[in-house]
Protein backbone atom coordinates (compact mmCIF):
# COMPACT_ATOMS: atom_id res chain seq x y z
CA UNK A 1 0.00 0.00 0.00
CA UNK A 2 1.82 2.89 -0.76
CA UNK A 3 1.50 6.27 1.59
CA UNK A 4 -1.43 8.48 -0.03
CA UNK A 5 -3.70 5.57 -0.21
CA UNK A 6 -2.84 5.14 4.00
CA UNK A 7 -3.40 8.87 4.39
CA UNK A 8 -6.77 8.70 2.84
CA UNK A 9 -8.17 5.59 4.59
CA UNK A 10 -6.48 6.85 7.91
CA UNK A 11 -8.60 10.14 7.54
CA UNK A 12 -11.86 8.20 5.97
CA UNK A 13 -11.59 6.60 9.09
CA UNK A 14 -11.01 9.41 11.57
CA UNK A 15 -13.84 11.82 9.62
CA UNK A 16 -16.24 9.37 8.36
CA UNK A 17 -18.37 10.48 5.18
CA UNK A 18 -18.28 14.33 6.01
CA UNK A 19 -15.05 14.10 4.07
CA UNK A 20 -16.25 12.57 1.19
CA UNK A 21 -18.77 15.32 1.29
CA UNK A 22 -16.57 18.22 2.07
CA UNK A 23 -13.94 16.54 -1.06
CA UNK A 24 -17.00 17.28 -3.40
CA UNK A 25 -17.85 20.28 -2.06
CA UNK A 26 -14.36 21.68 -2.58
CA UNK A 27 -14.05 20.06 -5.77
CA UNK A 28 -17.64 21.80 -7.15
CA UNK A 29 -16.29 25.03 -5.76
CA UNK A 30 -13.25 25.30 -7.87
CA UNK A 31 -15.36 23.82 -11.04
CA UNK A 32 -18.27 26.87 -10.23
CA UNK A 33 -15.10 28.96 -9.77
CA UNK A 34 -13.40 28.41 -12.98
CA UNK A 35 -16.97 28.65 -14.69
CA UNK A 36 -18.13 31.94 -13.07
CA UNK A 37 -14.24 33.36 -13.54
CA UNK A 38 -14.81 32.16 -17.57
CA UNK A 39 -17.89 34.05 -18.40
CA UNK A 40 -16.94 36.62 -16.04
CA UNK A 41 -14.32 37.05 -18.11
CA UNK A 42 -16.16 36.77 -21.44
CA UNK A 43 -18.48 39.33 -20.29
CA UNK A 44 -15.63 41.96 -19.06
CA UNK A 45 -13.19 41.36 -21.96
CA UNK A 46 -10.35 42.61 -20.00
CA UNK A 47 -7.73 42.20 -23.15
CA UNK A 48 -5.08 44.62 -23.65
CA UNK A 49 -4.23 46.18 -27.05
CA UNK A 50 -1.49 48.09 -28.69
CA UNK A 51 -3.64 50.65 -30.23
CA UNK A 52 -1.18 53.38 -30.92
CA UNK A 53 2.77 53.26 -31.92
CA UNK A 54 5.06 55.94 -33.07
CA UNK A 55 8.79 56.32 -33.67
CA UNK A 56 11.62 58.91 -33.89
CA UNK A 57 15.30 58.69 -35.25
CA UNK A 58 16.38 54.78 -36.06
CA UNK A 59 19.72 56.43 -37.47
CA UNK A 60 23.40 56.04 -35.96
CA UNK A 61 23.51 59.39 -35.10
CA UNK A 62 20.81 62.31 -34.67
CA UNK A 63 22.56 65.35 -34.24
CA UNK A 64 20.12 67.70 -34.80
CA UNK A 65 17.96 66.57 -31.97
CA UNK A 66 18.02 66.18 -28.15
CA UNK A 67 16.79 62.99 -26.60
CA UNK A 68 13.56 65.15 -25.12
CA UNK A 69 13.09 66.09 -28.92
CA UNK A 70 13.14 62.50 -30.18
CA UNK A 71 11.01 61.48 -27.22
CA UNK A 72 8.53 64.57 -28.34
CA UNK A 73 8.54 63.53 -31.81
CA UNK A 74 7.71 59.72 -30.65
CA UNK A 75 5.32 60.17 -28.60
CA UNK A 76 3.23 62.88 -31.08
CA UNK A 77 2.95 60.24 -33.87
CA UNK A 78 1.83 57.43 -31.23
CA UNK A 79 -0.93 59.87 -29.98
CA UNK A 80 -1.82 61.02 -33.29
CA UNK A 81 -2.44 57.71 -34.27
CA UNK A 82 -5.11 56.59 -32.01
CA UNK A 83 -6.51 60.01 -31.33
CA UNK A 84 -5.34 60.52 -27.35
CA UNK A 85 -4.44 63.65 -25.46
CA UNK A 86 -1.77 62.74 -23.02
CA UNK A 87 -2.60 65.43 -20.74
CA UNK A 88 -6.27 63.76 -20.16
CA UNK A 89 -6.65 60.76 -21.45
CA UNK A 90 -3.82 58.71 -20.38
CA UNK A 91 -4.31 57.43 -16.59
CA UNK A 92 -0.38 56.19 -16.66
CA UNK A 93 3.07 56.12 -18.15
CA UNK A 94 5.85 53.98 -18.53
CA UNK A 95 9.45 54.70 -19.25
CA UNK A 96 12.44 52.50 -19.61
CA UNK A 97 15.86 53.77 -19.36
CA UNK A 98 19.18 53.62 -17.58
CA UNK A 99 20.69 56.14 -15.98
CA UNK A 100 24.36 55.61 -17.42
CA UNK A 101 22.61 55.61 -20.90
CA UNK A 102 21.20 59.00 -20.58
CA UNK A 103 24.43 60.30 -18.56
CA UNK A 104 22.47 61.80 -15.80
CA UNK A 105 21.28 59.55 -12.79
CA UNK A 106 17.93 59.74 -11.17
CA UNK A 107 17.49 60.36 -15.44
CA UNK A 108 13.19 59.41 -14.52
CA UNK A 109 12.92 62.86 -12.91
CA UNK A 110 13.89 63.91 -16.81
CA UNK A 111 10.72 61.84 -18.49
CA UNK A 112 7.64 63.56 -17.83
CA UNK A 113 7.23 66.81 -20.00
CA UNK A 114 8.13 65.27 -23.08
CA UNK A 115 5.48 62.44 -22.66
CA UNK A 116 3.22 65.17 -21.80
CA UNK A 117 2.97 63.34 -18.79
CA UNK A 118 3.77 66.23 -15.90
CA UNK A 119 1.89 66.12 -13.04
CA UNK A 120 0.68 62.69 -13.83
CA UNK A 121 0.92 59.50 -13.01
CA UNK A 122 4.67 58.17 -14.20
CA UNK A 123 6.66 55.27 -13.39
CA UNK A 124 10.10 54.68 -14.76
CA UNK A 125 11.04 51.00 -15.23
CA UNK A 126 14.92 50.61 -15.61
CA UNK A 127 14.74 47.40 -17.95
CA UNK A 128 13.94 46.80 -21.68
CA UNK A 129 11.00 48.40 -23.26
CA UNK A 130 9.43 45.20 -22.93
CA UNK A 131 9.44 44.86 -19.57
CA UNK A 132 7.48 48.16 -19.83
CA UNK A 133 4.72 46.87 -21.66
CA UNK A 134 4.15 44.17 -18.92
CA UNK A 135 4.12 46.92 -16.63
CA UNK A 136 1.36 48.74 -18.47
CA UNK A 137 -0.54 45.98 -19.66
CA UNK A 138 -0.67 44.97 -15.50
CA UNK A 139 -1.79 48.82 -14.81
CA UNK A 140 -4.49 48.29 -17.12
CA UNK A 141 -5.16 44.90 -16.16
CA UNK A 142 -5.93 45.69 -12.56
CA UNK A 143 -8.14 48.35 -13.79
CA UNK A 144 -5.61 51.03 -12.23
CA UNK A 145 -5.57 52.39 -15.87
CA UNK A 146 -7.38 52.03 -19.38
CA UNK A 147 -4.79 53.94 -21.63
CA UNK A 148 -1.66 53.70 -20.00
CA UNK A 149 1.86 54.96 -23.12
CA UNK A 150 5.28 52.91 -22.61
CA UNK A 151 8.47 55.03 -24.10
CA UNK A 152 11.61 53.95 -24.09
CA UNK A 153 14.54 55.62 -26.58
CA UNK A 154 18.61 55.28 -27.42
CA UNK A 155 20.97 58.26 -27.16
CA UNK A 156 23.81 55.87 -27.64
CA UNK A 157 25.80 58.61 -30.38
CA UNK A 158 25.95 61.33 -27.57
CA UNK A 159 27.30 58.44 -25.24
CA UNK A 160 31.16 59.09 -25.72
CA UNK A 161 32.41 56.52 -23.36
CA UNK A 162 29.73 53.43 -24.58
CA UNK A 163 32.60 50.89 -23.66
CA UNK A 164 32.92 52.34 -20.08
CA UNK A 165 29.45 52.14 -19.61
CA UNK A 166 29.98 47.84 -20.57
CA UNK A 167 32.59 47.65 -18.33
CA UNK A 168 31.11 49.46 -15.53
CA UNK A 169 28.29 46.41 -15.56
CA UNK A 170 30.46 43.90 -14.92
CA UNK A 171 30.81 42.74 -11.22
CA UNK A 172 33.37 45.03 -9.98
CA UNK A 173 35.94 42.92 -7.38
CA UNK A 174 35.88 39.58 -9.74
CA UNK A 175 35.26 40.70 -13.44
CA UNK A 176 36.04 43.90 -14.12
CA UNK A 177 39.88 43.92 -13.94
CA UNK A 178 39.99 40.58 -16.29
CA UNK A 179 36.98 41.07 -18.82
CA UNK A 180 37.95 44.76 -19.88
CA UNK A 181 34.14 46.09 -22.13
CA UNK A 182 32.53 43.06 -21.04
CA UNK A 183 32.35 41.89 -25.22
CA UNK A 184 34.47 38.81 -23.79
CA UNK A 185 31.39 37.62 -22.03
CA UNK A 186 29.54 37.30 -25.33
CA UNK A 187 31.99 35.83 -26.98
CA UNK A 188 32.57 33.39 -24.41
CA UNK A 189 28.97 32.48 -24.47
CA UNK A 190 28.77 32.32 -28.41
CA UNK A 191 31.68 29.40 -28.35
CA UNK A 192 29.98 27.52 -25.48
CA UNK A 193 26.87 27.94 -27.35
CA UNK A 194 27.96 26.55 -30.56
CA UNK A 195 30.16 23.67 -28.64
CA UNK A 196 26.77 22.45 -26.69
CA UNK A 197 24.74 22.67 -30.21
CA UNK A 198 27.25 22.24 -32.27
CA UNK A 199 26.05 24.89 -33.94
CA UNK A 200 28.87 26.01 -36.91
CA UNK A 201 30.32 29.33 -38.17
CA UNK A 202 28.06 28.91 -40.68
CA UNK A 203 25.16 28.89 -39.54
CA UNK A 204 25.86 32.36 -37.94
CA UNK A 205 26.87 33.54 -41.00
CA UNK A 206 23.71 32.64 -42.10
CA UNK A 207 22.20 34.76 -39.86
CA UNK A 208 23.86 37.71 -40.51
CA UNK A 209 23.36 37.57 -44.12
CA UNK A 210 19.56 37.16 -43.32
CA UNK A 211 18.98 39.96 -41.15
CA UNK A 212 21.48 42.17 -43.57
CA UNK A 213 19.18 41.31 -46.40
CA UNK A 214 15.47 41.50 -44.67
CA UNK A 215 16.87 45.08 -43.48
CA UNK A 216 16.99 46.14 -46.86
CA UNK A 217 13.50 45.55 -47.26
CA UNK A 218 12.90 48.34 -43.90
CA UNK A 219 13.42 51.85 -43.84
CA UNK A 220 14.00 51.93 -40.65
CA UNK A 221 17.30 50.03 -41.03
CA UNK A 222 20.34 51.67 -40.75
CA UNK A 223 22.57 48.67 -41.20
CA UNK A 224 21.43 46.83 -43.74
CA UNK A 225 23.04 45.35 -46.71
CA UNK A 226 23.53 42.86 -49.13
CA UNK A 227 25.65 40.58 -47.63
CA UNK A 228 26.48 37.20 -48.45
CA UNK A 229 27.24 33.91 -46.04
CA UNK A 230 31.06 33.66 -47.13
CA UNK A 231 31.65 37.65 -46.84
CA UNK A 232 30.06 37.49 -43.30
CA UNK A 233 32.45 34.62 -42.69
CA UNK A 234 35.15 37.17 -43.40
CA UNK A 235 34.86 39.76 -41.25
CA UNK A 236 37.46 40.51 -38.48
CA UNK A 237 37.16 39.29 -34.97
CA UNK A 238 36.61 41.37 -32.30
CA UNK A 239 36.77 38.60 -29.80
CA UNK A 240 37.43 35.08 -31.17
CA UNK A 241 34.69 33.57 -32.26
CA UNK A 242 32.47 36.47 -32.40
CA UNK A 243 33.22 39.04 -35.36
CA UNK A 244 32.44 42.45 -35.90
CA UNK A 245 29.55 41.54 -38.39
CA UNK A 246 27.81 39.76 -36.03
CA UNK A 247 27.25 42.60 -33.54
CA UNK A 248 24.63 45.01 -33.59
CA UNK A 249 26.40 48.27 -34.32
CA UNK A 250 24.78 51.54 -32.32
CA UNK A 251 21.98 53.66 -33.36
CA UNK A 252 20.09 56.26 -32.00
CA UNK A 253 15.85 56.13 -31.86
CA UNK A 254 12.60 56.26 -29.70
CA UNK A 255 9.35 54.41 -30.10
CA UNK A 256 6.71 54.79 -27.95
CA UNK A 257 2.99 52.43 -27.44
CA UNK A 258 0.19 53.39 -26.53
CA UNK A 259 -1.72 50.64 -24.94
CA UNK A 260 -5.86 50.40 -24.31
CA UNK A 261 -8.78 48.03 -22.56
CA UNK A 262 -10.59 46.43 -24.87
CA UNK A 263 -13.66 48.89 -24.21
CA UNK A 264 -11.16 52.02 -25.05
CA UNK A 265 -9.25 50.05 -28.05
CA UNK A 266 -12.25 49.56 -30.21
CA UNK A 267 -12.95 53.27 -30.06
CA UNK A 268 -9.40 54.27 -30.84
CA UNK A 269 -8.31 52.14 -33.43
CA UNK A 270 -9.87 49.77 -36.05
CA UNK A 271 -6.56 47.90 -35.89
CA UNK A 272 -5.58 46.78 -32.07
CA UNK A 273 -3.21 44.47 -31.81
CA UNK A 274 -3.93 42.45 -29.18
CA UNK A 275 -1.12 41.59 -26.45
CA UNK A 276 -2.36 37.73 -25.81
CA UNK A 277 0.07 36.87 -23.28
CA UNK A 278 3.55 39.03 -21.99
CA UNK A 279 5.70 37.13 -19.65
CA UNK A 280 9.79 38.07 -17.97
CA UNK A 281 12.25 36.72 -16.17
CA UNK A 282 15.57 36.79 -14.91
CA UNK A 283 17.81 33.50 -14.91
CA UNK A 284 20.45 34.58 -12.04
CA UNK A 285 23.57 36.98 -11.47
CA UNK A 286 25.78 34.47 -11.77
CA UNK A 287 28.74 34.15 -14.13
CA UNK A 288 27.21 31.04 -15.70
CA UNK A 289 24.58 32.32 -16.29
CA UNK A 290 25.74 34.80 -18.09
CA UNK A 291 27.16 32.99 -20.68
CA UNK A 292 24.90 29.70 -20.21
CA UNK A 293 24.26 27.68 -23.87
CA UNK A 294 20.90 27.72 -22.75
CA UNK A 295 19.25 31.32 -22.88
CA UNK A 296 17.05 30.46 -19.59
CA UNK A 297 15.49 34.15 -19.30
CA UNK A 298 13.98 33.53 -22.68
CA UNK A 299 12.73 30.12 -21.64
CA UNK A 300 11.15 31.01 -18.47
CA UNK A 301 9.36 34.48 -19.90
CA UNK A 302 8.28 32.03 -22.85
CA UNK A 303 6.54 29.68 -20.37
CA UNK A 304 4.85 32.63 -18.54
CA UNK A 305 3.70 33.85 -21.57
CA UNK A 306 2.22 31.40 -23.34
CA UNK A 307 0.18 30.01 -20.40
CA UNK A 308 -1.16 33.44 -20.65
CA UNK A 309 -2.23 33.32 -24.00
CA UNK A 310 -2.68 29.47 -24.29
CA UNK A 311 0.33 28.67 -26.94
CA UNK A 312 0.94 24.92 -26.16
CA UNK A 313 2.89 24.47 -29.88
CA UNK A 314 4.52 27.80 -30.52
CA UNK A 315 6.17 26.08 -33.66
CA UNK A 316 2.46 25.71 -35.36
CA UNK A 317 1.13 28.71 -33.39
CA UNK A 318 3.27 31.76 -34.36
CA UNK A 319 3.10 33.48 -38.07
CA UNK A 320 6.29 35.02 -37.35
CA UNK A 321 8.64 36.57 -34.77
CA UNK A 322 10.71 39.11 -34.02
CA UNK A 323 13.63 38.09 -31.54
CA UNK A 324 16.56 39.58 -29.75
CA UNK A 325 20.12 39.20 -32.15
CA UNK A 326 22.08 42.08 -30.77
CA UNK A 327 24.55 39.35 -31.42
CA UNK A 328 23.76 37.01 -34.23
CA UNK A 329 24.61 34.01 -32.46
CA UNK A 330 21.40 35.11 -29.85
CA UNK A 331 18.90 34.98 -32.61
CA UNK A 332 19.25 30.96 -32.82
CA UNK A 333 20.24 30.92 -29.16
CA UNK A 334 16.35 32.73 -28.35
CA UNK A 335 14.79 30.87 -30.82
CA UNK A 336 15.67 27.29 -29.41
CA UNK A 337 15.07 28.86 -26.11
CA UNK A 338 11.49 30.40 -27.50
CA UNK A 339 10.44 26.89 -28.99
CA UNK A 340 10.44 28.07 -32.48
CA UNK A 341 13.68 26.45 -34.30
CA UNK A 342 13.97 23.09 -35.54
CA UNK A 343 17.33 22.38 -33.57
CA UNK A 344 18.46 18.66 -34.11
CA UNK A 345 21.78 18.86 -32.26
CA UNK A 346 22.32 15.40 -32.55
CA UNK A 347 22.57 16.04 -37.15
CA UNK A 348 24.99 18.79 -35.85
CA UNK A 349 22.94 21.93 -37.96
CA UNK A 350 20.47 24.43 -37.94
CA UNK A 351 17.89 24.03 -40.67
CA UNK A 352 18.43 27.37 -43.01
CA UNK A 353 14.43 27.25 -43.00
CA UNK A 354 12.73 27.55 -39.72
CA UNK A 355 9.55 26.84 -38.78
CA UNK A 356 8.90 30.36 -37.35
CA UNK A 357 10.71 32.85 -39.79
CA UNK A 358 12.38 35.21 -37.36
CA UNK A 359 13.06 38.68 -38.05
CA UNK A 360 11.37 39.46 -41.31
CA UNK A 361 12.54 43.56 -40.13
CA UNK A 362 16.29 42.95 -40.74
CA UNK A 363 16.67 42.83 -36.43
CA UNK A 364 19.10 44.37 -34.49
CA UNK A 365 22.04 43.82 -36.88
CA UNK A 366 19.68 45.96 -39.53
CA UNK A 367 17.92 48.40 -37.19
CA UNK A 368 21.13 48.67 -35.30
CA UNK A 369 21.64 48.23 -30.86
CA UNK A 370 18.79 50.72 -29.35
CA UNK A 371 19.99 49.21 -26.04
CA UNK A 372 17.13 49.78 -23.40
CA UNK A 373 14.65 50.75 -26.13
CA UNK A 374 15.29 47.18 -28.15
CA UNK A 375 12.27 45.05 -27.10
CA UNK A 376 10.04 48.11 -28.32
CA UNK A 377 11.43 48.08 -31.35
CA UNK A 378 11.04 44.35 -31.91
CA UNK A 379 7.23 45.14 -30.77
CA UNK A 380 6.88 48.08 -33.65
CA UNK A 381 8.29 45.48 -36.29
CA UNK A 382 5.89 42.76 -35.26
CA UNK A 383 2.59 45.75 -34.57
CA UNK A 384 3.57 47.59 -38.09
CA UNK A 385 3.80 43.98 -39.69
CA UNK A 386 0.51 42.50 -38.44
CA UNK A 387 -1.14 45.61 -39.35
CA UNK A 388 -0.04 45.37 -43.12
CA UNK A 389 -1.09 42.25 -43.26
CA UNK A 390 -4.27 42.87 -42.31
CA UNK A 391 -5.02 45.66 -44.37
CA UNK A 392 -3.61 43.64 -47.29
CA UNK A 393 -6.16 41.13 -46.15
CA UNK A 394 -3.48 38.29 -46.64
CA UNK A 395 -3.94 35.23 -44.20
CA UNK A 396 -0.57 35.00 -43.83
CA UNK A 397 0.34 37.08 -40.59
CA UNK A 398 -2.44 37.33 -37.57
CA UNK A 399 0.25 35.57 -34.15
CA UNK A 400 3.66 37.32 -33.90
CA UNK A 401 6.02 36.51 -30.87
CA UNK A 402 8.13 39.04 -29.58
CA UNK A 403 10.99 38.67 -27.60
CA UNK A 404 13.67 40.62 -25.74
CA UNK A 405 16.86 40.21 -24.11
CA UNK A 406 19.03 43.20 -21.90
CA UNK A 407 22.54 42.53 -23.02
CA UNK A 408 25.58 41.60 -21.48
CA UNK A 409 26.46 40.77 -19.16
CA UNK A 410 22.64 40.24 -18.16
CA UNK A 411 20.56 37.08 -18.44
CA UNK A 412 17.01 38.98 -18.18
CA UNK A 413 14.42 39.45 -20.82
CA UNK A 414 10.76 39.41 -21.95
CA UNK A 415 8.50 38.14 -24.23
CA UNK A 416 5.12 38.83 -25.43
CA UNK A 417 2.56 37.35 -28.24
CA UNK A 418 0.60 39.48 -30.38
CA UNK A 419 -2.45 38.85 -32.00
CA UNK A 420 -4.87 40.77 -34.40
CA UNK A 421 -7.92 38.24 -33.79
CA UNK B 1 21.48 92.37 -40.08
CA UNK B 2 20.80 90.60 -36.43
CA UNK B 3 21.76 86.66 -36.28
CA UNK B 4 19.22 84.13 -36.99
CA UNK B 5 20.40 80.60 -35.98
CA UNK B 6 17.74 79.15 -38.17
CA UNK B 7 19.49 80.78 -40.95
CA UNK B 8 22.88 78.77 -39.74
CA UNK B 9 22.98 75.40 -40.38
CA UNK B 10 25.35 74.17 -37.88
CA UNK B 11 23.78 75.74 -35.38
CA UNK B 12 21.41 73.26 -34.41
CA UNK B 13 23.88 70.34 -34.30
CA UNK B 14 26.25 71.98 -31.58
CA UNK B 15 26.20 69.17 -28.00
CA UNK B 16 27.82 70.15 -24.79
CA UNK B 17 30.19 67.79 -24.05
CA UNK B 18 30.90 66.87 -20.12
CA UNK B 19 32.70 64.02 -17.97
CA UNK B 20 32.58 63.31 -14.64
CA UNK B 21 35.40 61.60 -12.29
CA UNK B 22 33.36 58.67 -10.26
CA UNK B 23 35.09 56.53 -7.48
CA UNK B 24 33.26 54.13 -5.91
CA UNK B 25 34.24 51.71 -2.83
CA UNK B 26 32.85 47.92 -3.09
CA UNK B 27 32.43 46.33 0.47
CA UNK B 28 33.42 42.42 -0.45
CA UNK B 29 31.09 41.38 2.71
CA UNK B 30 31.71 38.28 4.38
CA UNK B 31 32.14 35.81 1.79
CA UNK B 32 34.26 37.75 -0.02
CA UNK B 33 36.61 38.50 2.16
CA UNK B 34 37.29 34.98 2.64
CA UNK B 35 37.76 34.57 -0.76
CA UNK B 36 40.53 37.33 -0.81
CA UNK B 37 41.96 36.12 2.26
CA UNK B 38 42.02 32.52 0.59
CA UNK B 39 43.71 34.11 -2.49
CA UNK B 40 46.24 35.45 -0.44
CA UNK B 41 47.18 31.90 0.97
CA UNK B 42 47.08 30.60 -2.52
CA UNK B 43 43.69 29.12 -2.38
CA UNK B 44 40.42 29.37 -4.34
CA UNK B 45 37.62 29.03 -1.90
CA UNK B 46 34.11 28.47 -2.68
CA UNK B 47 30.70 29.00 -0.40
CA UNK B 48 29.28 25.43 0.74
CA UNK B 49 25.34 25.12 1.71
CA UNK B 50 24.81 23.56 4.46
CA UNK B 51 21.26 22.72 3.57
CA UNK B 52 22.00 22.00 0.24
CA UNK B 53 25.13 20.67 -0.35
CA UNK B 54 25.90 23.17 -3.31
CA UNK B 55 29.24 24.77 -3.54
CA UNK B 56 29.27 27.77 -5.48
CA UNK B 57 32.26 30.08 -6.53
CA UNK B 58 32.32 32.87 -6.64
CA UNK B 59 31.41 32.17 -2.72
CA UNK B 60 28.17 33.77 -1.15
CA UNK B 61 26.72 33.70 2.40
CA UNK B 62 23.43 32.79 0.95
CA UNK B 63 22.61 29.44 -1.12
CA UNK B 64 21.57 30.60 -4.98
CA UNK B 65 19.69 27.43 -5.11
CA UNK B 66 17.95 27.34 -1.92
CA UNK B 67 18.38 30.36 -0.10
CA UNK B 68 19.75 28.71 2.32
CA UNK B 69 22.35 30.25 4.62
CA UNK B 70 25.66 29.43 3.21
CA UNK B 71 28.56 29.41 6.12
CA UNK B 72 31.06 26.65 5.46
CA UNK B 73 33.93 26.96 2.63
CA UNK B 74 35.46 24.18 0.75
CA UNK B 75 39.17 25.06 -1.22
CA UNK B 76 38.56 24.07 -5.03
CA UNK B 77 40.27 21.10 -6.97
CA UNK B 78 43.78 21.92 -7.36
CA UNK B 79 43.07 21.78 -11.60
CA UNK B 80 39.63 22.88 -12.95
CA UNK B 81 38.19 22.72 -16.77
CA UNK B 82 38.12 25.22 -19.65
CA UNK B 83 33.76 26.22 -19.88
CA UNK B 84 34.64 28.48 -22.42
CA UNK B 85 37.16 31.40 -23.30
CA UNK B 86 37.78 34.05 -26.36
CA UNK B 87 40.97 36.06 -27.66
CA UNK B 88 42.02 38.88 -29.29
CA UNK B 89 45.61 39.16 -30.38
CA UNK B 90 47.80 37.00 -27.38
CA UNK B 91 45.42 37.95 -24.60
CA UNK B 92 42.95 34.47 -23.69
CA UNK B 93 40.31 35.11 -21.19
CA UNK B 94 38.80 32.07 -19.68
CA UNK B 95 35.75 30.62 -17.99
CA UNK B 96 36.59 28.11 -15.52
CA UNK B 97 34.77 25.49 -13.95
CA UNK B 98 35.97 23.15 -11.08
CA UNK B 99 34.67 19.64 -10.23
CA UNK B 100 31.53 19.81 -7.53
CA UNK B 101 31.26 23.44 -7.57
CA UNK B 102 28.70 25.51 -9.36
CA UNK B 103 29.67 28.50 -10.80
CA UNK B 104 32.83 29.94 -12.65
CA UNK B 105 35.91 31.92 -12.34
CA UNK B 106 37.07 34.27 -15.30
CA UNK B 107 40.63 34.75 -16.03
CA UNK B 108 43.06 35.28 -18.10
CA UNK B 109 44.80 32.21 -19.67
CA UNK B 110 48.35 31.92 -20.82
CA UNK B 111 48.55 28.96 -23.33
CA UNK B 112 51.99 28.11 -25.73
CA UNK B 113 50.26 26.20 -28.26
CA UNK B 114 46.57 27.84 -29.33
CA UNK B 115 45.80 24.07 -30.62
CA UNK B 116 45.38 22.33 -27.52
CA UNK B 117 42.68 25.01 -26.00
CA UNK B 118 39.75 23.50 -26.28
CA UNK B 119 36.29 23.46 -24.33
CA UNK B 120 37.13 20.73 -21.36
CA UNK B 121 40.64 21.13 -20.77
CA UNK B 122 42.17 20.90 -17.94
CA UNK B 123 43.45 23.91 -16.21
CA UNK B 124 45.53 25.33 -13.33
CA UNK B 125 46.01 28.56 -11.63
CA UNK B 126 49.16 30.27 -11.39
CA UNK B 127 49.36 32.29 -8.31
CA UNK B 128 52.10 35.50 -7.92
CA UNK B 129 54.45 35.63 -5.97
CA UNK B 130 53.13 35.05 -1.58
CA UNK B 131 55.06 38.42 -1.10
CA UNK B 132 53.39 40.93 -3.51
CA UNK B 133 49.86 38.74 -2.95
CA UNK B 134 47.11 41.64 -1.96
CA UNK B 135 44.31 39.40 -1.87
CA UNK B 136 42.89 40.52 -5.40
CA UNK B 137 41.59 38.38 -8.18
CA UNK B 138 44.80 39.59 -9.94
CA UNK B 139 46.64 37.21 -7.39
CA UNK B 140 46.19 34.64 -9.48
CA UNK B 141 48.66 35.92 -12.15
CA UNK B 142 47.15 33.27 -15.17
CA UNK B 143 45.52 29.93 -15.98
CA UNK B 144 47.70 27.48 -17.64
CA UNK B 145 46.81 24.44 -19.56
CA UNK B 146 47.37 20.71 -16.97
CA UNK B 147 48.75 18.67 -19.37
Amino acid sequence: MNNKAGIEQYLYASFGPELKFGRWLMVSKAFTDKLVGNIGALLLDDKVAIVGIGYSGFSPATPSQSYKELIFDAASRAYAECSVNPRKDVESFVCCEEDLWEGTSITDEYAPDQLGAAQRNICTVSQDGLNGVATAYMHIKSGVASIAVVESHSKLSNVLSQSQVREFALEPYYERPILSDGIPVAAMQMRRFMHDYKVTEEDIAQVVSKNKKNGLFNQRSSYAADVSVEQAMRSPFVWNPLRRIQMAPPADGCVVAVLASAEKARSMTEQPVWIKGIGWNSASTSAESAISSDALYAKEAAKMAYKIAGVNSPKSYFDFAEVDDTYAFKELQHAEALGIADMDVSKGNMPAVAPVPINMSGGSLSLGDLVEATGLVRLLEAVQRLRNAERKRSKGSKRALVQSWRGIPSSSGAVAVLGVE
Amino acid sequence: MEYNPLFDGTYHLRPWVDSLPLEYKYSLGVAGKTFSEGLRRGKILASKCSRCNESRIPPSIYCVGCFGYSDGYVQVSETGTLYSFASRGDLVVAAVEFKGVKGLLFHRLVVSDRNKLEIGAPVRPVFVQEAIRKGDITDIDHFELAV
